[in-house]
């Protein structure tokens, strides 16, 4: 709940420094008040516990864990404390981690302290509104890599002809390879299909858009 | 004096030959002495007629004989085999030769004791069955030999009892042996053995590597591979392939293989078997590369006509000689890959840990003084701030670079342009990339080394050259690759050239075989680096129309604004790149 007149943080860093200037950062915003600092996961979810603020602020990478663990693990039982996660690391996949996490901001540590500051405002009025830096530039990224397992053009022609209902041996007398080896085939596509029989893989290769659906029909 | 001995006793225990030797060769001596007092005293005793010296004498020279020999014997016995000779056989041998001795010459059975030597080396080192097979033989040798020569009156085996007490000793030696071998081998624990083992072996790769690091590249021996391949079956086009953990197949020697191959590919790989396939009137064959059972790479012979068994039995026995080799410098590749790795990721948590949380903090204070600071203090102090802003981001960037790197799902193309899409999201340069990347790829170990090539030249470009645009040209058709960044900065400073990044890059390239450029951009402003893999820069062919998928371009800056661009015509004539489908891309 956020409080109508101050706000209350929690900051998480294994750096004393650099909690001692987030702190006084907030100190001079003048209706922010850190109540508690934290120097691992295991302090953080104690003080979190004991607290309860509106704000918590994580670093990522903690002695005893990582902040993004951290935050799913208090996002999941609290659906609106405002969680900013600040860290040195640099990459997409940082972002996009925080993201998932339900994390409500990511600041990098080169910023301005002001800047978390801004995120920690942000985050507890927008709890579930993930902000960052380049996040349009990231997501567009993210879309134009490619997702999926790769099944090779051997193991697609396998496909097909699980899909089309052909047992293995008939698979092996279609493609001219030995039954051994067109098992193997059909093992390897259950494993990158995370399948465990033939319905599950037609399932799963129809999901992925593997297969035409017309085909399955 | 005693100097000496200790020398001489510590010689003779480092050098292993020597101690069954001189123990074997300790024992026939002590025996002959005793033989020959034993002869001069019951000669003495039975006659004193004048005889006796004449029989002393033939008696003797039978002693010393049958002395000499048994040296012979044991000089032969000592002599160290090689561990794959199971250690029976020089047992049986040993039991074999001296019972012969021993039965045959006259005086020879004084030293019959001596036949419990190897029949107790039997028992020790072979095992119990394999010393009763000993024991078996040098009974059946004893007596055959006796009976064939037919000598009466032995004096050792005047009577049936004594010969069955000596065949009870030949099979009680054995045991013994087996006994203490076994005793001995509950004692010393399993794992002992294989330390030493693993130390052995891994000293010998230690060795290998020093001495071979050419010898051991993976590239290197298949192409000697395809070689040889192209040499046993005449007109025929040979690739060898590997295979990355994430299922892909990469060309390690010889151009790409076409896609009518690739069902042939992967069937030979997975049954481990030759496979034949032809499409379109071009045969291929994959023959796969065998470590045991397991398939460690393939060899595809692209031939006009099918080939027939006899030819692929050469292939395949060519490929048997070669293929441990290749196997283990695929493994060595990797090995060294991932302590690589390990080493990078180490230093990466380092400068996380350390410098980069000091740096931070120390912005959060300036930020803090700058708000306290008068107008015309502030204003220095904050160019302060944004230098040490720009410190910190190089230095997540530095982190970023050490933990990134291409593996199966990320390939160069896509890490290149992250890596592009970051120094442009953190710097002022415009950043314009142009890509050309064929779906195969290169080896991870190859591409690897392209990338920290490519990161380096851009981490320059960045820091030192001023410039307002970087140029990253990227064109990757297995096995040849060509990347050239360019920019339009204040070029090379004289002395720079050498510089350790250039250095660092230049060892880079080299390990992978590519050529490395670095000189004065197109009309002698700012730098250009190229890096090209497998041919000269010139000679890369242009490629024909790529499908749509080929090309991989992305991105806009953050706020999704398009820079301008400028023509780069004259860039992609200049390499030789088609500069069809290539797609401009800016931040």
């Amino acid at each position: 709940m956020t409080s109508a007149t101050t706000l209350r943080v929690v900051l998480v860093d294994d750096h004393q420094l650099i909690r001692e200037g987030l702190r006084r950062a907030f100190d001079r915003a003048g209706d922010i008040e850190v109540v508690g600092e934290a120097a691992s996961i295991a302090e953080a979810l104690s003080a979190l516990e004991r607290l309860k603020p509106d704000v918590l602020v994580t670093d990522v990478r903690l002695p005893d864990g990582d902040g993004i663990t951290l935050t799913t693990q208090v996002r999941a039982g609290n659906p609106t404390m405002g969680i900013v996660v600040l860290t040195m690391y640099a990459g997409d996949d940082q972002v996009f981690a925080a993201l998932d996490a339900g994390a409500s901001g990511f600041v990098g540590k080169d910023a301005p302290a002001e800047e978390v500051v801004a995120a920690a405002r942000h985050a507890a009025a927008n709890p579930r509104a993930f902000t960052a830096r380049d996040l349009a530039g990231a997501m567009q990224r993210r879309m134009s890599a490619p997702a999926g397992p790769k099944l090779s053009p051997r193991e697609r022609e396998v496909l097909d002809l699980l899909v089309d209902g052909l047992a293995i041996a008939q698979i092996a007398r279609r493609l001219y390879i030995s039954e051994s080896t067109a098992k193997t085939h059909v093992a390897n596509i259950y494993e990158k299909l995370g399948a465990g029989n033939r319905a599950q893989a037609v399932m799963a290769a129809v999901r992925l858009g593997l297969v035409d659906d017309v085909k399955t029909r | 004096m005693w100097q000496i001995v200790t020398v001489a006793v510590l010689g003779l225990r480092v050098k292993s030959v020597f101690v069954p030797l001189v123990v074997r060769a300790g024992i026939i001596l002590n025996f002959a002495c005793v033989s020959v007092i034993l002869k001069t005293t019951a000669g003495n005793n039975s006659s004193a007629a004048g005889g006796t010296t004449q029989f002393d004498r033939v008696t003797q020279t039978n002693i010393l004989l049958a002395a000499l020999l048994l040296l012979c014997v044991a000089a032969l016995a000592s002599l160290p085999l090689p561990s794959s000779v199971p250690p029976v056989i020089p047992a049986l041998a040993e039991t074999l030769t001296a019972a012969v001795i021993l039965a045959g010459v006259t005086s020879g059975l004084l030293f019959l004791p001596y036949l419990t030597i190897p029949l107790f080396i039997a028992g020790l080192t072979a095992g119990l069955p394999a010393g009763m097979a000993c024991a078996a033989l040098a009974s059946v040798t004893l007596i055959a030999t006796i009976a064939a020569t037919d000598t009466p009156g032995h004096p050792a085996l005047n009577s049936n009892d004594t010969l069955i007490a000596w065949v009870f000793i030949f099979l009680a030696v054995p045991t013994v042996g087996a006994w203490i071998r076994r005793i001995r081998n509950e004692v010393a624990p399993d794992s002992e053995p294989a330390y030493a083992d693993a130390h052995r072996l891994l000293s010998e790769l230690h060795v290998v590597a020093r001495q071979l690091s050419l010898g051991l590249d993976p590239r290197t021996l298949a192409a000697a591979l395809a070689e040889d391949i192209s040499a046993v079956v005449p007109q025929a086009q040979a690739v060898v392939l590997a295979r990355s953990p994430g299922g892909r197949f990469v060309a390690l020697a010889g151009d790409e293989t076409p896609d009518e191959a690739e069902t042939a590919i992967e069937d030979a790989w997975v049954g481990a078997h030759p496979v034949k396939r032809e499409a379109d009137g071009v045969h291929f064959t994959a023959i796969p590369v065998l470590m045991g059972e397991r398939v460690v790479a393939l060899v595809v012979v692209t031939t006009s006509v099918a080939l027939d068994d006899a030819s692929v039995r050469r292939c395949r026995a060519v490929i048997e000689q070669s293929g441990p080799r290749l196997a283990s410098a695929m493994l060595f590749d990797d090995v060294r890959r991932l302590a690589t790795t390990d080493e990078r990721m180490r230093l990466a948590r380092e400068i996380h840990d350390g410098i980069a949380q000091d740096l931070a903090s120390v912005g959060y204070a300036l930020d803090d003084i700058h708000r306290d600071s008068d107008p015309d203090v502030g204003q220095r102090v904050k160019s302060v701030r944004d230098q040490l802003r720009v410190m910190v981001a190089d230095l997540r960037m530095s982190i970023f670079d050490l933990r990134a790197g291409v593996n199966d799902t990320i390939g160069l193309g896509t890490a290149l342009s992250e890596h592009a899409q970051r120094i442009a999201g953190q710097s002022d340069l415009i950043v314009h990339v142009s890509m050309d990347e064929s779906p195969k790829r290169l080896p991870v170990t190859v591409e690897v080394e392209l990338l920290r090539i490519a990161q380096e030249a851009i981490t320059n470009v960045r820091r030192h050259a001023k410039a307002g645009n970087l140029w990253l040209s990227v064109t990757v058709e297995p096995p040849r690759a060509l990347i050239s960044i360019t920019d339009d900065g204040r070029g090379l400073k004289p002395g720079r050239p050498d510089s350790f990044g250039i250095t660092g890059m230049r060892e880079r390239a080299r390990r992978i075989g590519a050529h490395l450029h670095v000189g004065p951009g197109p009309d002698r402003i700012g730098t250009l680096v190229e890096v090209g893999l497998g041919t000269e820069p010139t000679t890369i062919a242009p490629r024909p129309l790529p499908r749509a998928t080929v090309t991989r371009g992305a991105l806009t800056d953050p706020h999704g604004i398009p820079a301008y661009v400028p023509q780069q015509d004259s860039q992609t004539t200049r390499h030789g790149v088609a500069p069809v489908a290539e797609q401009e891309v800016t931040t």
